[in-house]
């Protein structure tokens, strides 16, 4: 077994990854940038380097210097986590050209499957369908014209190199084309250092679902069920949940056939995560392949009871899978509520700040990913997740009502945060039946706007507390005048700072 | 919080600004206790510090964990799991405007402030060029997310107060278009 794990990656991500690895005896060693000298992944990590200034480029996408790192200082194996060099197949490939492990399918995988149009072409030929769009890169506006024209708009600009949202636009009309097309181009260059872009139509009413797969590298591919992603923000999840309150069984077997015949195709190995579309008429669409732990893994653990951080890392050091097939049984019900740096009544604009509070859910059926701490500043540079809030129960019903409870317990202060949005979206009767599609939240968004804004009672409370602490400082001024003789020139000057 | 000082019995009015509503609220301080006055109901205020930010309000019975935070011009209030941008004006704000302190307020017509904090990856102008309404003024980065910044109105860039790869604030002065 592996003696030291370097993880390539910070957030919650790397929190999560450390605390397995220090559950199986592995020595964690984590890489930050100047603004993460304080972050919980440092401070939780049994070594910690430098990696760089603030900007992801020069510092969690450094592979030199991080490559430095890992030839210094005795590295066995390197997890990539998600997003960052995590689907980097030229990275994976350095990496285990030097004899360290890559925790992860070897670099010609990552290639084809990470390679979206690549990764389309191969679940055609295993049989799987895929959305109508383009097979190559996009090379001019007039070429994406004609696609568009022949599929029919809405389109989907998406691209090649990377999911998440990053380089993602959707187009009604040839006239928005040529500006999304370089906006797009450009966001992929930065997120996945690779600026192609291809064109798929745009589904009506779809389903994001998708299915977690694990393969060894003795020939074993288990399915573990999917996951229904389709509370989505900008092309980005935000509340996910196992099992899909929309598939019945027939379809859920199918799905899982499909991933396992993509992933027997590209001869896979670890985790990894199938992308499908499901329309409202039940037709299922190849989407893409995610070569990584996804995000939302932790809800597919509270349902099988399996470690997928654990299982990956037993698969890179060659072991079989610790299952089989027959013995994966979905017990219960689990959901996730993402909590980003956001303001979620504010459309999601990105927020900075420190964390001056913090109160994190707990009890029965309550799991936390947490990637901040109290008096962590939120700096722009990275991806806003701050954790993701997860509850497991017996059923759907109780599952919906702990992640209620948690969410209500949840308090940031300094920076405004997704809770309260997740909470209202979780309000809706079409949400708690079960009857949603990606395009749900955009439906109900003005509502949510407009419910928001008009006065109620937590809004009366905000007025009143602005008044009391307004009250409070003009008191303490007061009190300073009167005592002034008496007072330590220190205090006083402290006092008159709450003028500024 | 819950200390009101020794100054007998006082009333402060108070003109709370929430998402642009307006709300009215008179607090009566005495030696013991608070009391607020909102849409003419009265209620008693026992508000407990539990840390320099953070308060346990009992209203009527009824518990809440409040955060305050001050900021510029306003308080950020998190009520339970909700946060508000609170803006109070009151007598100190007079006070202060009588002393000649001025009040910095932002949205000038001809400037160009940041709607988000961000990092400006691209400026497609220079000082003395002419702009139209809707043409691309720069590009503010914010966690990994482009996001366009275009001129609001007709007129010539007079100033440009950012750099390629300056770290700007919410809010924070980006450019100003004379007309």
């Amino acid at each position: 077994m592996f003696k030291k794990i370097l993880i390539a990656n910070r957030g919650e991500i790397a929190v999560r990854i450390i605390r397995t690895c220090r559950e199986m005896g592995i020595r964690t060693v984590s890489i930050f940038s100047d603004a993460d000298r304080t972050s919980p992944h440092v401070l939780k990590s049994h070594e910690a380097y430098c990696v760089g200034p603030p900007p992801s480029n020069l510092s969690y996408l450094n592979t030199k210097e991080i490559i430095n790192i890992i030839k210094k200082n005795n590295i066995d194996a390197v997890h990539p986590g998600y997003g960052f060099l995590s689907e980097n197949a030229q990275f994976s490939d350095t990496i285990s050209k030097q004899g360290i492990t890559w925790i992860g399918p070897n670099s010609i995988v990552i290639k084809t499957m990470g390679d979206k149009m690549a990764a389309r072409k191969l679940a055609q030929n295993s049989g799987v369908p895929v959305v109508p769009g383009t097979t190559k890169p996009l090379e001019s506006a007039e070429q994406a014209k004609k696609t568009a024209k022949k599929i029919g708009y809405p389109i989907l600009i998406k691209a090649a190199g990377g999911g998440g949202g990053k380089g993602m636009r959707i187009i009604y009309s040839d006239a928005d084309l040529e500006q999304a097309m370089e906006r797009a181009s450009s966001e992929a260059e930065k997120a996945f250092a690779d600026n192609r872009i291809y064109i798929e139509k745009y589904l009506e009413d779809p389903h994001h679902i998708e299915i977690q797969i694990f393969a060894d590298n003795h020939g074993n591919i288990v399915s573990l069920g999917e996951r229904e992603c389709s509370i989505q923000r900008r092309y980005q999840k935000i509340i996910e949940e196992t099992p899909s309150p929309f598939i019945d069984e027939g379809l859920r077997k199918i799905l899982s056939k499909s991933a396992i015949k993509i992933a027997k195709a590209c001869q896979y190995s670890g985790a990894g995560t199938i992308e499908f579309l499901v329309d409202k008429y039940y037709n299922y669409y190849f989407l893409e392949m995610n070569t990584r732990l996804q995000v939302e893994h932790p809800i597919t653990e509270m349902v099988t009871g399996i470690d997928l951080v654990k299982e990956q890392i037993l698969i890179a050091s060659g072991k079989k899978l610790t299952f089989s097939q027959k013995d994966i049984q979905q017990s219960g019900h689990a959901m996730e509520c993402r909590i980003y740096a956001e303001d979620g009544l504010n459309d999601f604009s990105p927020s900075t700040g420190k964390i001056q509070e913090m109160i994190v859910p707990q009890g029965l059926g309550v799991r936390f990913d947490d990637g901040v701490r109290m008096g962590q500043e939120i700096t722009p540079y990275y991806d806003p997740l701050l954790g993701k809030l997860i509850t497991w129960g017996d059923d759907r019903t109780i599952a919906l009502s702990r992640m209620q409870r948690a969410l209500n317990e949840f308090h940031i202060s300094g920076i405004k945060s997704t809770i309260s949005i997740c909470m209202k979206i979780l309000e809706y009767k079409n949400f708690q039946k079960g009857k949603y599609s990606t395009h749900f939240l955009d439906s109900i968004k003005e509502d949510i706007m407009k419910k928001s804004s008009t006065p109620n009672k937590p809004y009366d409370f905000a007025a009143r507390i602005g008044a009391i602490e307004q009250h409070r400082r003009i008191k303490t001024i007061t009190a300073s005048f009167v005592k002034r003789s008496k007072m330590n020139k220190w205090v006083r000057q402290g006092r008159m700072d709450v003028l500024k | 919080m819950g200390k009101t000082g020794s100054y007998g019995c006082s009333k402060m009015k108070f003109q709370t600004t929430i998402d642009g509503n307006i709300l009215d609220i008179d607090l009566t301080s005495t030696k013991e206790t608070l009391q607020v006055e909102y849409n003419k109901t009265k209620k008693k205020i026992d508000c407990v510090p539990l840390s320099p930010n953070s308060f346990s309000l009992l209203l009527s019975g009824n518990t809440h964990y409040i955060s305050i935070i001050p900021q510029k011009n306003s308080y950020h209030v998190t009520v339970d799991y909700n946060t508000y941008s609170v803006e109070v004006k009151d007598t100190l704000e007079i006070l202060l405007e009588n002393f000649g302190i001025e009040n910095t307020t932002n949205g000038h017509a001809n400037n160009i402030h940041a709607q988000i904090p961000g990092l400006v990856n691209q400026i497609f102008v220079k000082k003395g060029d002419n702009v139209h309404i809707g043409d691309k003024l720069c590009i503010l980065e914010a966690m990994k997310m482009e996001n366009e910044i275009t001129s609001p109105k007709e007129g010539v860039i007079n100033q440009i107060h950012i750099k390629v790869g300056s770290n700007v604030q919410k809010d924070e002065l980006l450019m100003e278009i004379i007309d």
